[in-house]
């Protein structure tokens, strides 16, 4: 993706959190100026970054949204709840479109509609305001498609000079402004054609419309009629009595073989762009243009189009359709639509309005329509090299005066009039001024002096007096080279290109991905070595060996375990990337559903791997949206109880251990432990001793067995008849547990605990039947080995009691039925006891062997299909281990 | 040949991005800093030949950047180019009256930008 979209994309999801978190602290602290002032900023900054796309329908709502942040800063407008709303709306759709824009570079295709949309919404909130600005929408002209015979519209401009322009080129030119057909302009020079057919023409076999019709790149045609039709009576219809103009863009040679039957009945002209442009008209009286000349110099010298076509637009609009002026401007509009981006055009054309005439010499004819031109007109002033420059630096003089005419703070004139100095020596020199340039430091030494900018200004005064004349209406001294438009050289190219210098780089999350399993396998392949070790010493006797490779491994070990732990680092995110979308949602869930909360939130800074957190947001929505639409009650409920009205949500992450605990809190009404026991045993989760024997915080914890949802009714927020058995499950996946307590009345708490990186899981080796298992070192509680005699059995099931604890035993042999043939009469059984899901059970092993790093690989293939193993491993020696998903282990018992 | 050294000011890193290819490209050697303060802290005893100043940046703003350059001894002769995404004539006013040299109106084209910074930014 190209480099800086990528940067935008970036940096505006981090504003759009920024501003959403000002909106919200916004609801507390109403008017804070700091925050207003912020959030303006983000939008703003928004805007600026998205500018230079191509994202029209982007950024006219976040211009507007922009604005109508500007006057709520102002305080002219409140930031009421329900402007929130739409503001909030608006980043959500920005959200969206960066997401196409990631996706595909570009936005969807009903990104116009919405755009609209939101749009309208943003001018009805803030309609209630005072009067609002009116919207720069942008009625581009749309008329009938393609210009055919007969137009009118320039018929009645009035030829005043003396030297009129040739009227129908004139009329050429307003017909396709009128049509909306620039092309016209888009390419120079055209050929003009003048078509007279003879009048028995239908009688020797000429089709003079089809004929024109036909020409090759045509443009552009009219009918003319004669002067007088004559008496009706008179009337032959057999006779041709009209005249066609047309303009193409063919070359003449090629326009001649088309004409070539009809050869003395045509006449052929060259025209220059320039000449097309020619504007014609009443001049103005007043000079109502001034400021639309002064702002449209600025924007050509900036090569601002956009800005020249609103500018042009506007002024349209005001100026009466049969002056000179709109006729100038219909000029500037169609150029601008032709794309044709010289700023000596425009200039040509601004500075007509300024005159209200069009300069001496630029117009190609200057004779009547009826004695058409017959010579090829000039084009030599089509470009001019460094035209757009020497605009650019004459309009940077211009504004270098207009400062020092402008009135300053006394600490600041010293340094503004150096400054001034500075910039318009460089530009003088710039232009070849050395002269006035060499004058300039003395002068401002005087200047200074007398503290009076005068003798700055009066050099300034006379370089610029020896530009006037030249520029805009540049001598046509460069011969036309219209393949290399000015604007669209490559500025003067310096060679150098410096390094950047960055201090955070953004990385591919996909490349940490990999770095990290590279990091495991290097763990993985570090454990070879005690292998080699042990086989040196006991295969080949070579003791002296093993002990260097023991050294060698040391080394290596450490330096695996700082690698492992730095990539660990790089992928560590804060919870907060989850926890900031937290405060939207509370918001909007409580409005929605009446309620009043508090959010707190704890220990945001607390990281974790990348992947981990991801795999946190969905269950953490879940489970919020759980307490606020469960838990917490409405607030006349709570008043009832005796509580305060606003309810408290606290969400809080910490780290212990290499495991994040994640607890969401509501001081909500809590879980009736009767309600899930009945409905546990309804459901047949539970058997009927079990609802007598089950004390209250196991039955809460029942709620997260598969199929359990306590909500009377399902609500469209979170109960989807899921419940909570699905965020188990998701913090499962992830390698986390999930806990439950709640008091009825008081509230409830959930709890997730997730391993910090999911890279490498440590695990047990125990031995079983001869071979090796894995068991996840985080759900081994303890270790034991009791005398066979103390299990026992009770109600069919083997168990034996550890402190006070009876826990249920399973022997892995009979299990993965594995042979038993010397399982007989052991004085001691070993049990690994392990915790899942809140329930401790013991495993009975053959053996246990050593702790080891691997790189847990899911079971593919045809072992997918096992569900007890959670996949497998490679050992340092080679041997591949399966791991025991112990969830799996204990539903087969 | 020593280079034109060129410093941008702006809080939009996108912006920065997009300003410094185009200047490097002009030849210059661009320095960044994301508001006035920043900008000032780098450019104390050291040379610059041009700044390019957005207005709107947290802490301080482009105005008053300008302002403070305009009693610095050593920065007060260094032309300012400001830029921002207002195109109204009191913001550039306003950008004149504190002490900027030109005014440009975001998003700039390219050509314009290197343009004017070859012109204001003195020969190498």
């Amino acid at each position: 993706m190209n480099p800086m979209l990528e940067a935008f994309i970036s940096e505006a999801r981090d504003l759009i959190e920024a501003a959403s978190s000002c909106f919200l602290a916004l609801e507390d602290r109403p008017g804070d100026a700091e925050l207003l002032n912020d959030l303006f900023r983000s939008i703003h900054t928004i805007k600026g970054g998205a500018g230079l796309f191509k994202i029209e329908p982007f950024i006219r709502v976040v211009h507007r949204a922009e604005d109508a942040l500007d006057r709520i800063r102002d305080g002219e407008l409140d930031l009421t709840p329900e402007r929130t709303d739409i503001f909030l709306e608006v980043l959500d759709q920005i959200s969206t479109w960066l997401d196409e824009l990631e996706a595909t570079e570009e936005l969807g295709p009903d990104a116009e509609e919405r755009s609209a949309a939101l749009v309208a919404q943003i001018e009805a909130m803030t309609a209630t305001g005072s009067a609002s600005p009116p919207p720069p929408a942008q009625k581009e002209q749309e008329q009938g498609p393609v210009p055919e015979a007969g137009e009118q519209p320039a018929a009645k401009e009035l030829p005043l000079d003396s030297s009129p322009p040739p009227p129908w080129l004139a009329q050429a030119v307003d017909a396709c402004f009128a049509a909306n057909r620039p092309e016209i302009l888009a390419r120079s020079p055209l050929v003009a054609i003048t078509y007279t057919p003879d009048e028995q023409c239908f009688f020797t076999g000429d089709d003079p419309l089809l004929t024109v019709r036909n020409t090759p790149d045509l443009l552009w045609f009219a009918v003319k009629g004669p002067e007088s039709w004559g008496d009706v009576t008179e009337f032959d219809p057999y006779q041709c009595r009209v005249r066609f103009h047309c303009l193409a863009g063919a070359d003449e040679p090629a326009l001649r073989e088309h004409f070539q039957y009809v050869e003395e009945q045509v006449e052929f002209q060259e025209v220059s762009r320039a000449a097309l442009l020619q504007p014609s008209g009443a001049p103005a009286a007043s000079t109502t243009a001034d400021a639309f000349v002064a702002d449209a110099r600025t924007a050509i010298a900036n090569s601002d189009w956009d800005q020249l076509a609103s500018l042009s637009r506007a002024a349209l609009e005001t100026a009466g359709p049969e002056l000179f002026t709109a006729s100038a401007l219909r000029r500037i509009l169609l150029l601008l639509a032709a794309q044709v981006h010289e700023a000596r055009l425009f200039s040509m054309l601004v500075e007509a309005v300024a005159e209200q005439a069009w300069p001496v010499g630029e117009s190609i004819s200057a004779q009547p329509e009826d004695s058409p031109p017959s010579s090829a007109g000039q084009n030599a002033r089509e470009d001019l090299p460094a035209g757009d420059d020497r605009t650019l630096a004459l309009d940077i003089l211009h504004t270098q005066d207009r400062i020092l005419e402008m009135p300053c703070a006394p600490e600041l004139w010293q340094g503004r009039l150096r400054a001034v100095a500075t910039t318009i020596q460089r530009t003088l020199e710039s232009l070849g001024e050395e002269e006035p340039a060499a004058k300039l430091a003395e002068a401002v030494a005087e200047a200074i002096a007398r503290h009076d900018a005068t003798p700055v200004r009066r050099i300034l005064g006379s370089a610029l007096k020896g530009k006037e004349a030249t520029v805009p209406l540049a001598a046509p001294t460069a011969p036309p080279s219209p393949a290399t438009p000015p604007e669209k050289r490559p500025p003067d190219l310096g060679q150098t290109r410096k390094e950047r210098r960055p201090t955070v780089i953004k990385v591919d999350h996909a490349r940490i991905d990999a770095l990290m399993d590279l990091a495991g396998e290097l763990v993985v392949a570090k454990n070879g070595l005690p292998f080699l070790a042990r086989k040196a010493e006991e295969e080949f006797g070579l003791r002296e060996l093993a002990r260097e490779i023991k050294q060698h491994y040391a080394v290596l070990n450490r330096i695996v375990d700082e690698l492992q732990h730095t990539v660990m680092q790089v992928s560590m995110v804060p919870v907060s990337t989850v926890f900031g979308r937290f405060p939207r949602l509370v918001r909007d869930l409580s409005r929605k559903l009446g309620k009043e909360i508090r959010l707190l939130i704890e220990g945001e800074e607390t990281e974790a791997d990348k992947n981990v957190i991801e795999s946190l947001a969905e269950p953490l929505i879940h489970m919020v949206r759980n307490s606020i639409d469960h838990g917490i009650e409405p607030p006349e409920v709570r008043e009832e109880n005796g509580k305060e009205r606003c309810g408290v949500l606290r969400i809080s992450a910490r780290q212990t251990g290499d495991q994040v605990v994640i607890e969401v809190q509501d001081d909500g009404r809590g879980i009736d432990p009767e309600v899930i026991k009945k409905k546990a045993y309804e459901k047949g989760v539970i058997s009927e001793e079990q609802l007598d024997t089950i004390t209250d915080a196991e039955a809460v914890r029942l709620i997260l067995a598969p199929g359990l949802s306590t909500a009377k009714q399902v609500s469209d927020l979170s109960g989807r008849g899921v419940g909570m058995d699905v965020v188990r499950n998701a913090v499962e996946q992830a390698g986390g547990t999930l806990d439950i307590e709640s008091s009825l009345g008081q509230g409830t708490t959930v709890r997730l605990s997730m391993p910090l990186s999911m890279a490498v899981t440590q695990v047990m080796l125990v031995e079983v039947g001869g071979q090796s298992f894995g068991v996840p070192m985080d759900a081994i509680r303890e270790t034991v080995r009791v005398p066979a005699e103390e299990i026992r059995r009770i109600k069919g099931q083997e168990v034996v009691v550890l402190r006070q604890r009876l826990i249920p035993i399973c022997r892995l042999r009979q299990v993965l039925e594995l042979n038993n043939e010397n399982a007989k009469a052991r004085e001691t059984e070993a049990i690994m006891v392990v915790s899942v899901a809140g329930q401790e059970i013991g495993l009975v092993v053959d053996g246990f062997d050593e702790g080891v790093d691997i790189i847990l690989k899911p079971p593919e293939g045809i072992m997918a299909k096992f569900g007890l193993y959670a996949g497998t491993a490679l050992l340092g020696d080679g041997r591949v281990l399966l791991i025991f998903d112990l969830k799996e282990l204990i539903r087969c018992l | 040949m020593p280079e034109r050294t060129v410093m941008i000011v702006d809080d939009a890193v996108t912006v920065r991005m997009f300003h410094r290819q185009i200047l490097e490209q002009a030849g210059f050697a661009a320095e960044e800093a994301v508001n006035g303060i920043e900008a000032l802290e780098k450019a104390l005893g050291r040379h610059f030949d041009l700044f390019l100043v957005d207005i709107n940046m947290p802490k301080m703003d482009g105005y008053r950047l300008v302002a403070e350059m305009r009693q610095n001894d050593d920065l007060a002769a260094v032309p300012v180019i400001m830029i921002s995404t207002e195109a109204h004539a009191k913001d550039r006013d306003k950008a004149y009256l504190v002490g900027a040299n030109y005014y440009l109106v975001k998003p700039v084209k390219p050509e314009v930008l290197a343009q004017c910074a070859l012109l204001m930014g003195g020969r190498p």
